[in-house]
């Protein structure tokens, strides 16, 4: 194990390349997508054309999120991790020739532990999940989990019940009752729709029992092992616990000569405000680990251990996609404009991998986006506020940044760089943050001799265009 | 974040007299609610309410939501609240353990006091019925849609709330109130029997030890000669530690701030002063005062600044300009760490006719600083587009100083509120202006002038676009500013926190 994880990292110790991103759904993609929903329409014949209208409706929109979600980069399309995904999706398909091959599995842009199935053929499998699986046996089990939701028509159940609901005419005459009346109208609503509610999630949790029965009588007509259901649900169970404990040493980071460390900048006081409760358990559309595990050992009991695959099959390959997990999470989030989370993140990175380039592009890079969205006072649209309720050392990092005045965060950014230029400037991306912190002022490098030798290094850079821009 | 009890007083003549004849209109007409606002714990904001009409519950009442947040907007807790369709959110306040609300019902013509501890959870309940008019028509002033003229709900730190009223009993005399953190009565006092009928009590400060109440009082409604007293209580039993009127040796000082210095165990009294014989409210002041006054209320010592030799000595050459036939109406007074004073005022002239209608001009924002022993030292001048200000017919009457009390409370003046950092080593001074730069579209601006760390000045000026309805601009935890922004199509009401720059 040891020489996994050290082959592992080593191979992210100097850069990182990460993966592509199209900005437009693939041609070929899109047209199977639409090619499906065709098919999925044409199977909607029930007796109300109004309800099988609605039906048909809520396909849309469903292909139509798909859709958007790949023109917004949400999945990746890549040489690794959607393909050895798909390479897993094959086994199982091939252990269960019995269901059509219909899905298609992606790697998903998301920090949050979860994976997706659309209804409409799509699975999507998070980055943030990619981090926590240790053995291809767990994401096969994952998978399975989301083919069964697929194959046993879950999503089309839905959106049936959501036709019933919504059609429903002794529901329109209940809301038309309460609008009547002038009296207690918010009240009378509110509790129409938690009803309708606490039913829809009923409905739901019950088809998560479902999809893990099914998915483990899936999982079991494969080789792999024994072990790995259980283990991830326990690792799904403790997915809400950040894999970052430690807290950021902000002085290391920030201390330089030009601009010496202020103690100020750290002071924290952990809230102990209380809050109430958001959280109904009667609500939650899944239940809870415990009883799933419960669950799935009773079926399990008395099945035969005998010509299964090691319990750490495909542990190297998993170990390497963890941290490359890792990277893709904090660049997405850049991507995706979250400025404060994904500089956080690669903060979190840089401790682990103190010579890569990439991360101290990406930091430099991510300060300078907060000062720039501070200098035009929108700071709220890219970095959270502090909140108690987050992990101390987000809490902490938020209050940090926070505290740090205009002037500050365009002098840490500036000297973040530019103390690091020596030993990373033959990185393209850190090449780039150079020359974005010289923009602001702060020191005496010339934005304009950066750009030259960026053009002359990389004169097919990906950087050219926007250093003409701004 | 003081209301001036001066702009109380000058406004009870017009508005007691008005309400007395509109006050049945108000109960059948439409009520606004102030329905938001800053929850202040020693100055510094710690969180906001909201106070929602959800639904009307029956004929007579309805079903409201007080919802708090924290100073980062995030809900703490909500309550559901049953009352009358007539009530009204006055005073909200948190005093570092339980927060406190006062409503006023304008149908029952009765107040209540509530009391939660931090997690929203009800203490007690203090319903008062309210017979005297003048109380009353204070309320209905405010339920108008009028801001309040003085906070009535003041937190003390940790211990409780001081409430400031209408004595029941007298014309119009003060009774001052204070609760403990579950809203229970611990003392109460009232004005004494005297020749002055009217007697306004408002908040001139509050630590854990002493209450200090700035008394104003006038022998009727309609007089505009009023005497000021500050009177000093102990915060746990409401005993007078003095009460002293406000004047020094020879001069009447028109009372600004208090400030307690506890390892001398005096109190500084500082504000602008005038002869004996004028009148404060109307009269020019001669300049700044400040006194110094001992645990007995005994005159320790005084300073004066003059505007005719001190104050005019520090007029740059380049602003005099800016200083002929102006006056200046202050706002707030702020006292830093190291002890300096900074007077935040905004100048402003008399103008129109009383054809066309009486104008205020409001223009620049200046701030006179003052040394630690209250010698003025330098006067900052920051430049803002004018800003014309027509007043309702009848205001000829008044002088220019009356004139600017009245604007003020109409929202006159560009002014909206200051701030000072919890380590009070740094303030801010928000205002909001329209800005005309040249060869750009005219647009509002939320201006804040940042007295910083390195007792510089700095500028942030943040453009407020005219997307919405209307917007709302609230104090906020240190280092940023609170904008509300309402779009009444949509019914919604967006609110972020902005982040000065300096």
């Amino acid at each position: 194990m040891s020489l996994a994880w050290n082959t592992a990292i080593s191979q992210f110790d100097k850069t990182f390349i990460p993966a592509p991103v199209l900005d437009t759904i693939p041609a070929h993609t899109l047209a199977a997508i639409k090619s499906k929903l065709s098919v999925d329409k044409s199977r909607v014949t029930g007796p109300s054309k109004t309800i099988n209208n609605y039906i048909k409706e809520v396909y849309d929109n469903r292909a139509g999120l798909v859709i958007d979600q790949f023109n917004d980069d949400y999945f990746i399309i890549d040489d690794e991790l959607t393909p050895y995904l798909q390479a897993v999706l094959d086994k199982i398909y091939s252990a269960n020739p019995s269901l059509p091959r219909e899905t298609n599995v992606y790697a998903y842009r998301s920090e949050v532990p979860n994976a997706m199935s659309y209804g409409e053929g799509t699975i999507a499998f998070t980055l943030g999940l990619l981090t926590r699986m240790e053995t291809e046996a767990q994401i096969a089990f994952v998978l399975c989990h989301e083919l069964a939701h697929y194959h046993a028509g879950h999503s089309d159940s839905k959106a049936a019940e959501l036709a019933r609901i919504n059609l429903d005419p002794k529901l329109k005459k209940r809301v038309r009752k309460i609008k009547r009346n002038a009296y207690g109208q918010y009240t009378k609503l509110s509790e129409l729709v938690g009803s309708l509610g606490l039913s829809i999630t009923r409905h739901s949790r019950d088809k998560e029992f479902e999809a893990d029965s099914i998915a483990l009588r899936m999982y079991l007509n494969t080789s792999y092992s024994l072990e790995a259901p259980v283990r991830t649900l326990e690792i799904l169970d403790s997915a809400d616990m950040s894999p970052y404990r430690h807290n950021i040493d902000f002085k290391k980071h920030f201390a330089f000569k030009a601009h010496p460390f202020r103690d100020s900048w750290i002071d924290y006081t952990r809230s102990d405000r209380w809050y109430s409760s958001e959280t109904n358990d009667s609500l939650q559309t899944h239940p809870s680990c415990t009883k799933r595990i419960t669950a799935i050992r009773r079926q399990m009991a008395g099945v035969p251990s005998a010509n299964r695959k090691p319990v750490n099959l495909g542990s190297e390959q998993c170990s390497k996609l963890r941290h490359r997990s890792e990277f893709e999470i904090a660049t997405s989030l850049f991507q995706f404009k979250a400025y404060g989370r994904s500089l956080f993140l690669f903060l979190m990175l840089a401790d682990r991998y103190p010579q890569n380039s990439y991360i101290h592009a990406m930091i430099g890079q991510g300060l300078y986006q907060l000062y720039r969205y501070q200098k035009n006072h929108e700071l709220g649209k890219v970095l959270a506020l502090p909140d108690p309720r987050f992990e101390e050392n987000y809490d902490r990092y938020l209050s940090f940044i926070h505290s740090l005045r205009l002037t500050e965060l365009a002098s840490l950014s500036y000297y973040y760089v530019s103390t690091k230029k020596e030993f990373h400037k033959e990185q393209e991306d850190f090449l780039y943050a150079c020359w974005l912190t010289s923009t602001t002022a702060i020191g005496n490098e010339d934005p304009a001799k950066i750009k030259a030798e960026y053009a002359m290094r990389f004169p097919s850079g990906k950087y050219l265009t926007k250093m003409k821009v701004q | 974040m003081k209301k001036s009890i001066f702009i109380l007083c000058t406004l009870s003549c017009l508005c007691l007299g008005v309400h007395a004849q509109t006050l049945s209109k108000t109960i059948v007409g439409t009520v606004k609610l102030r329905n938001a606002g800053a929850i202040l714990q020693n100055g510094l904001v710690k969180g906001y309410y909201n106070f929602y009409n959800l639904e009307k519950q029956d004929r007579k009442n309805n079903n409201y939501l007080l919802s708090v947040t924290d100073e980062n907007l995030r809900e703490i807790n909500s309550v559901n609240i049953v009352r009358p369709n007539t009530y009204l959110l006055i005073d909200a306040s948190f005093n570092g353990e339980a927060f406190g609300f006062l409503f006023y019902d304008m149908r029952e013509k009765a107040l209540e006091l509530i009391g939660y501890d931090g997690t929203l959870k009800q203490g007690n309940k203090i319903t008062k019925k309210l017979k005297n008019k003048y109380a009353n028509a204070s309320y209905a002033y405010i339920a108008q849609g009028n801001e309040p003229m003085q906070s009535f709900l003041i937190s003390v730190p940790n211990k409780g709330f001081i409430y400031y009223g209408i004595n029941e009993e007298s014309k119009s005399d003060y009774e001052v109130e204070f609760y403990d953190n579950t809203m229970k009565k611990v003392w109460s006092s009232f004005a004494p029997a005297d020749a002055f009928d009217f007697e306004t009590a408002g908040e001139a400060f509050q630590n854990e030890q002493y209450v200090g109440s700035t008394i104003v009082k006038r022998t009727s409604v309609l007089s505009t000669d009023i005497d000021i007293d500050l009177l000093v209580q102990n915060i746990t039993d409401g005993t007078t530690l003095f009460r002293i009127p406000m004047e020094s040796s020879k001069y009447k000082i028109m009372l600004a701030e208090v400030f307690f210095n506890k390892d001398k165990q005096q109190f500084t009294l500082f504000g602008e002063y005038f002869n004996k014989d004028e009148n404060i409210i109307k009269s020019k002041s001669l300049g700044f005062i400040a006194v110094v006054v001992d645990m007995k209320g005994n005159i320790v010592s005084e300073k004066v600044n003059t505007w005719s030799e001190d104050i005019n000595k520090i007029v740059a050459a380049k602003d005099k300009e800016k200083f002929e036939d102006t006056n200046i109406l202050f706002h707030d007074f702020v006292k830093t760490n190291d002890g300096q004073v900074f007077a935040i005022g905004e100048q402003y002239r008399k103008g129109g006719n009383p054809v066309t209608g009486m104008k205020i001009v409001v223009n620049n924002l200046v701030v006179f600083q003052f040394d630690a022993d209250y010698s003025v030292r330098k006067l900052h001048v920051f430049e803002k587009d004018q800003n014309n200000f027509t007043l309702p017919k009848g205001m000829m009457l008044f002088n220019s100083k009356m004139m600017s009390y009245v604007a003020k409370s109409m929202g006159a003046f560009d002014f909206q509120f200051s701030q000072r950092s919890s380590d009070k080593s740094t303030f801010t001074v928000n205002y909001i202006n329209y800005d005309r730069n040249k060869g750009e579209k005219g647009k509002n601006v939320l201006g804040t002038v940042i007295y910083t760390p390195e007792k510089v000045f700095a500028i942030d000026k943040l453009p407020l676009n005219r997307k919405s309805t209307d917007y709302f601009v609230y104090p906020a935890k240190e280092g940023y500013v609170l904008v509300s922004e309402y779009f009444q199509k949509e019914k919604r009401v967006e609110s972020r926190l902005e982040k000065l720059n300096y």
